[in-house]
């Protein structure tokens, strides 16, 4: 069992810093009106479930001097033992602070963990009511207060039901099925009046389509009018023209008629011109064809002989010969001065060459070949040869004998100038002496001595060899030479054996003197040397000299031989002698030239003769076509006169002849025409259908009447053309009068349709345009939308009321089912009791009404019930559901003054069973009736004035 | 070479708004100028840019609300697209569909339609041969799959296959079913692009061959949020692009107002003004739901109002700042009292979370059945009841949380 067990109020309405403290059981909180109880009820209850939000029905209680606002709750809790709620300004529900024994603080949530979940509608359902909750009991209808009692019952709020009702009311202020002024009809009657503007909108539209086609149609009949009226304005043109037309119909018609009278009148084009023509030209053609008659005649006369043609072929022949004839004779001419110069020059180049008369004639047969001149070249340069050979000869011959002379004389100067006898003497025994004295020196001792006269020797040697070569001394050549050998030799030998007396006497004489002696036998020496040599040269030129001269002599005999044969070559060209060898080609071309002149006059010969020939001939032939002998000189000109006649008679004849014919032709022609001229005078009289000349004069006049009638005719005609003409069948000036008034009546008619027709047009076009254009429909239907988008709009709200309505309706129902029945029970006991038994009980109806059960058993309706009853019925139903809840909500039961309409055996009931609850559950009674103060046994009472007085706390 | 051309479909031309409520004059001349507008934009982006032909995937009219001024819009832009010598093709959907008995307007040789069977045009482009198939609906509802009548193409012909379907995805609860399809069924075709239409929400449900939903040109309804257009489509060599072109002349969207620590009026006028700045430099002229975020539960500034008032309060001052933007509502998004769902509250909350849809219903027949009313109501479906639910919580909430009863 909770239990509240002191109020601190630090700021409540008319409260401010007071404590009032409670105890178990039942406390009274006494006070007169105005004394503050509501408010210090409202205080637990805005503690324990937050000050009210600012624009609530309920009140705030702030306190109107300002501080602090707000208080404590000092409670005791069976589960969660002593605890104070503090609630004090701050959020608009306040701040809480929940502080419990174990120290712990808690807000909010703490706060609803200890009410067990309950809100202050559920609490205050149950827990906390006041008389004025109890006396709405009075208003509400049955069915309301069945709910209420249900509501209450159940879960607590009485103004659940309210909330329900609320929510139907408003429900119905949107929509209801069968009204008229609720907002949502009121929008379903204009929805249905736009659509139904709508609608007549769209209709205009579809009126688009046929005034399409009525549009389209109208145009169709105005094209059609269009052309009637044209087609008709033709006609009534065409009736006009046909007024016109009537005179130049009936000319045409009399026209016609005398055309027909006159008939074909056939008469050719242009006849009597054509007639007259043709006459004139017969009367002519026949004039000519006499006159060129006669013509033919006298050159059939004056015709010449037919010409001889051979004969003038051979004229013309020997004419063209006489180029030749004169060409023959200047070559006879020429050829005849030929032979002679020729003659001439052969006889000057025999006389060059120093031939006779005859050996000129041999000449031109000699052979003169190349050949031949050859030969003669070879055997003249042949003969020089030998020539030469011979001089040379000769030359050599003279040349050795010079020379042998020559050396003889030599001999003979040297013999002369040779050394004298003694010299020669020891120089013969020189040699012997130097070797003994060699030998001497040597032993003398010494060798160089010896040597040195050997060198000594050989220079002596040495010398006497020079000497004969630059004295030319031959002689003393082998001298020296043979000193040098001697000298070699005693080398060799000395330096041997001493020196006996022989030696020192050759010492003493030639000692010293070697050098002068060998010098001395190298002079004897070379020069018997010398005179051997001449003497050897000296034969040796004798010998060559004989034979030089064999050589000479066979010289001689070949010369002599080539002379021969080469006076006997010459001797065939008739030259006599030994030719000089550079005439000898001289020689050879001026027998040449003898030849080629020899030549040259023979074929002068023969070109005479083949010219004389021809002149022969020709010759021959013109004195046979003159017939007499004529020297030549005339021949050509001669036989050109005879041409000439023939050609000249030849020509004339031809001529003749050429006008003959051309004569016969035009007398031909002549004849021709006269016969077509006469055919065609015949022809035309034909067509004309006529014999005579006369007959065809008065044809020709009935033609041209006939043509000038058909001229104005077709002028006729051409005029009825031109105004729209042939008219068949022409009707006369009354009817078509008559029908020009029909076309122009019609013609206004159409003007008539067509203007209505296009007054018409011009409508449906406008209409069209502006059914294009119209933007009302598209903003009638926007609005349109936007209307059904409100309407929807309040359908929602309107649902969510209808829902939370019958949410409500529902909970409560479920509510009767699930939980009513112990609650029912227990209220009826209740009920019982507090009636002191003269109401039996309650009970639920099927209709889930409340009836009270009377003592006798009668039911009767909450409604139907005494005031008190009824509040009896409500504090049972409270009391039974608080007791229902002890477990789970062991709250103390706040009731402010509910009891004031019961009679005091009622309150008897009551207060007794307040006393019987006491120990479960906590009472607070608010009251103003002192009565009550002192109603209870065992109660607490608490003075609220003089709690609101804030001076102390009254307690018993 | 590669072909481009335009996508576009739902153009719903002349289309009134739906579900706005309370919008100014200036605004209801723009809402209704707008679907003109966009389609004028479609016309322009083509005739500037010069595309091989444009693809118009069904519903150009909203059924028997098309105005003659819609159709003649229509044509008008079909001629400009004619002179500038762009085919187009085009199918009608479920919203314009052949039964119709309205006014037809001819069009130019330019401009060929599908007829109610699947048939196929041909056109030479860029020296490749196209081939689009499709069809238009001959009466307003299709319910029967059509994608079978589709010819399917050989792949690599050297032709590129275009399919037009104005539809929804099998299994697409949240619509009505038109000519289903599945992505499967429209892959197998072997086409190498599927120009749908119906969905008025864009998407692309394959990327390769590209299977798109181009969106509607302007938003027609307050759930039809964001900036709308059409689709400029490069294919036939190298991978396919699509370029989005916007196209809406006016947006609709949602705008938060954070709303903390917010004391006075006039500071929250000037917020709910600066977040409709944000929104119209983003998308330019539209139409906003705010929503106030982060009210205080205890909050003493809304409370003091009713919501109809703060928002008269609001348009009046945005119509002077902002003339291009609309309110269309207010919502206030408290932050949840501290004291949780207990007692009376918590058992009725329990009672409203456990009805079942026909239970629902069965509450809304008054309404639902009512002879003239019925035929403005939205569909009570699941959103429908989901939103009632949570208004009919605010109101127990805060019927029931006042508690007590006032003495």
């Amino acid at each position: 069992m909770m239990k509240i067990i002191k109020l601190v109020i630090y700021g409540f309405g008319k409260h401010s810093d007071v404590t009032v403290s409670l105890a178990e059981g039942i406390n009274v909180l006494y006070g007169g009106n105005e004394a503050g109880k509501t408010t210090m009820r409202q205080f637990i209850l805005h503690t324990l479930f937050g000050f009210p939000q600012r624009n609530a029905d309920l009140l705030r209680y702030e306190p109107k001097a300002g501080g602090a606002y707000g208080g404590q709750l000092h409670i005791e809790d069976p589960e969660f033992g002593p605890c104070v709620i503090e609630r004090v300004a701050g959020r608009s529900a306040g701040e809480v602070t929940v502080r419990f024994s174990d120290g712990r603080t808690g807000g909010e949530e703490a706060l609803s963990i200890l009410l067990r979940g309950h809100d202050r509608q559920s609490f205050e359902s149950i827990f906390s009511f006041s008389l004025l909750q109890l006396q709405e009991i009075g208003r509400m209808n049955e069915e309301e207060l069945g709910r209420a009692l249900i509501a209450s019952g159940t879960t607590g709020a009485d103004n659940l039901a309210a909330l329900e009702t609320r929510m139907q009311k408003e429900a119905e202020s949107l929509f209801k099925r069968s009204g008229r002024v609720p907002k949502m009809n009121v929008l379903v009657a204009e929805l249905r009046e736009m659509e139904n503007e709508l609608a007549q909108y769209r209709n205009k539209a579809d009126g688009y389509a046929p005034m399409k086609e009525r549009s389209a149609e109208a145009r169709r009949r105005l094209d059609e009018i269009s052309r009637e009226m044209m087609e008709r304005e033709e006609r009534r043109r065409t009736l006009g023209v046909l007024r016109q037309a009537l005179p130049l119909q009936s000319a045409k018609r009399s026209i016609g008629e005398e055309l027909a009278q006159i008939g074909e009148a056939p008469f050719p084009q242009d006849g009597i011109r054509r007639y007259e023509a043709a006459k004139d030209r017969v009367l002519a053609a026949k004039a000519a064809i006499s006159t060129i008659k006669e013509r033919i005649t006298k050159i059939q006369t004056a015709m010449p002989d037919a010409l001889d043609e051979k004969r003038l072929t051979r004229v013309t022949s020997v004419l063209a010969e006489e180029a030749d004839w004169h060409e023959a004779r200047s070559t006879v001419r020429r050829a005849k001065e030929a032979i002679d110069d020729l003659e001439e020059e052969r006889r000057n180049l025999a006389g060059r060459i120093g031939l006779g008369e005859d050996a000129a004639a041999r000449l031109s047969d000699a052979d003169a070949s190349l050949q031949k001149e050859e030969e003669l070249h070879r055997l003249t340069g042949r003969h020089q040869q030998a020539l030469d050979k011979q001089r040379i000869v000769d030359d050599r011959v003279a040349g050795r004998e010079a020379e042998a002379h020559r050396l003889a004389e030599r001999a003979e100067q040297l013999a002369q100038s040779g050394p004298d006898d003694g010299e020669v003497d020891l120089a013969a025994k020189w040699p012997e002496i130097r070797r003994e004295l060699t030998r001497a020196e040597a032993k003398k001792g010494t060798e160089q001595t010896g040597k040195t006269s050997v060198f000594l020797l050989i220079g002596l040697g040495a010398l006497l060899s020079l000497l004969a070569v630059f004295t030319r001394q031959w002689l003393l050549l082998p001298a020296g030479l043979l000193i040098v050998a001697v000298a070699y030799l005693l080398r060799g030998r000395s330096g041997e054996g001493g020196l006996n007396s022989e030696e020192e006497k050759l010492l003493a004489r030639f000692g010293g003197r070697e050098e002068e002696m060998e010098r001395l036998a190298d002079r004897v020496r070379r020069h018997f040397a010398e005179l051997d040599r001449l003497a050897e040269e000296e034969d040796r030129m004798r010998q060559e000299v004989g034979a030089l001269k064999k050589e000479q002599a066979q010289a001689e005999r070949d010369r002599s031989a080539m002379e021969r044969e080469l006076i006997g070559f010459v001797a065939h060209y008739g030259v006599k002698g030994l030719p000089s060898p550079s005439l000898v080609p001289e020689m050879f071309r001026l027998i040449r030239e003898a030849q080629e002149a020899a030549r040259r006059q023979e074929a002068e010969a023969r070109r005479l003769e083949v010219a004389a020939g021809r002149m022969e001939d020709i010759r021959g032939r013109i004195q046979q076509i003159l017939g007499s002998r004529v020297n030549d000189e005339m021949l050509f000109s001669r036989l050109r006169d005879v041409s000439d006649e023939l050609l000249a008679n030849r020509t004339a004849r031809v001529r003749l002849h050429k006008e003959q014919d051309r004569l016969q032709e035009e007398l031909n022609e002549q004849e021709v025409l006269h016969e077509s001229l006469t055919e065609e005078i015949r022809r035309l009289f034909g067509e004309a259908g006529v014999e005579d000349e006369s007959a065809y004069y008065e044809a020709a006049e009935r033609a041209a009447r006939r043509a000038e009638l058909q001229k104005e005719f077709l002028s006729v005609e051409r005029q009825l053309e031109s105004i729209g003409g042939p008219f068949d069948g022409t009707p006369d000036e009354t009817e078509i009068l008559a029908r020009l008034e029909q076309q122009e009546k019609m013609l206004r008619a159409l003007a008539e349709e067509r203007d209505r027709l296009m007054e018409e047009r011009a409508d449906i076009e406008a209409q069209m345009a502006h059914l294009l254009t119209d933007r009302a429909y598209d903003e009638q239907l926007q609005l349109f939308e936007m209307k059904k988008a409100e309407f929807r709009r309040l359908a929602r709200e309107w649902a969510a009321r209808k829902a939370a309505g019958n949410a409500i309706a529902r909970t409560v129902g479920r509510m009767k089912e699930e939980k009513l029945p112990d609650a029912i029970n227990q209220a009826s006991r209740l009920f019982n009791r507090l009636t002191g038994g003269a109401q039996a009980g309650l009970h639920l109806n099927l209709d889930g009404r409340f009836e009270a059960e009377s003592r006798n058993g009668v039911r009767f309706g909450i409604h139907e019930l005494s005031q008190a009853t009824k509040e009896q019925a409500y504090i049972a139903l409270r009391l039974a559901l608080a007791e229902s809840l002890k477990a789970k909500a062991p709250f103390p039961i706040i009731m402010d003054d509910p009891f004031v309409h019961f009679d005091r055996e009622r309150l008897g009931h009551m207060i007794e069973l307040m006393e019987e609850w006491k120990k479960d559950h906590q009472f607070l009674y608010f009251t103003c009736h002192d009565d009550m103060c002192t109603a209870f046994t065992d109660a607490s009472i608490i003075d609220v004035a003089g709690a609101g007085s804030g001076k102390d706390v009254l307690t018993r | 070479m590669s072909i481009r051309f335009i996508h576009a479909a739902d153009l719903h031309l002349g289309s009134p708004f739906k579900g706005f409520t309370g919008l100014s004059t200036e605004l209801l001349e723009a809402v209704r100028e707008s679907t003109f507008n966009a389609f004028r934009t479609l016309i322009r982006h083509a005739v500037e840019t010069r595309p091989d032909f444009m693809l118009i995937a069904g519903d150009i009219y909203d059924g028997e609300d098309r105005s003659l001024k819609a159709q003649e819009v229509f044509r008008k832009g079909m001629e400009e697209l004619a002179s500038a010598g762009i085919p187009v093709f085009m199918s009608h959907g479920n919203h314009d569909h052949l039964a119709g008995r309205w006014v037809r307007f001819s069009l130019p040789e330019n401009v060929r339609v599908f007829g109610p069977e699947v048939g196929t045009f041909s056109l030479e482009a860029r020296g490749k041969t196209v081939r689009i198939h499709g069809f238009s609906y001959p009466e307003r509802h299709v319910t029967e799959p059509v994608i079978g009548d589709y010819p399917e193409a050989t792949a690599n012909d050297g032709t590129i296959h275009i399919g037009m379907l104005h539809g929804s995805i099998r299994g697409d609860e949240v619509h009505d079913v038109y000519a289903p399809f599945s992505i499967g069924e429209l892959l197998s075709k072997n086409y190498d692009y599927w120009a749908l239409g119906h969905i008025h929400k864009r998407s692309l449900l394959s990327e390769e061959p590209p299977v798109v939903y181009p969106g509607n040109i302007q938003g027609l309804h307050r759930n039809e949020t964001g900036v709308r257009g059409f689709y400029e489509v490069t294919i036939g060599e190298g991978s396919p692009a699509l370029t989005f072109i916007p196209s809406s002349a006016l947006v609709f969207g949602r705008v938060e107002v954070p709303c903390e620590g917010i004391r006075h009026a006039d500071e929250w006028i000037s917020a709910c003004l600066d977040a409709l700045q944000r929104f119209h430099s983003k998308n330019g002229p539209g139409i906003a739901d705010l929503v106030l975020t982060g009210i205080a539960p205890d909050d003493e500034l809304f409370s003091g109002a009713p919501g109809d008032e703060w928002v008269a309060f609001l348009r009046e001052a945005a119509a002077d700042r902002l003339p291009g933007i609309g309110v269309h509502r207010l919502s206030f998004r408290k932050e949840p009292a501290v004291d949780m769902p207990v007692g009376l509250y918590r058992d009725v909350s329990h009672e409203l979370e456990s009805w079942e849809e026909a239970e629902w219903k069965e509450l809304f027949s008054d309404l639902y059945g009512h002879r003239q009313a019925y035929r403005y109501v939205e569909p009570a479906d699941a959103d429908f009841i989901e939103e009632v639910k949570a208004e009919a919580e605010r109101l127990l909430a805060s019927g029931i949380g006042k508690g007590g009863t006032p003495e």
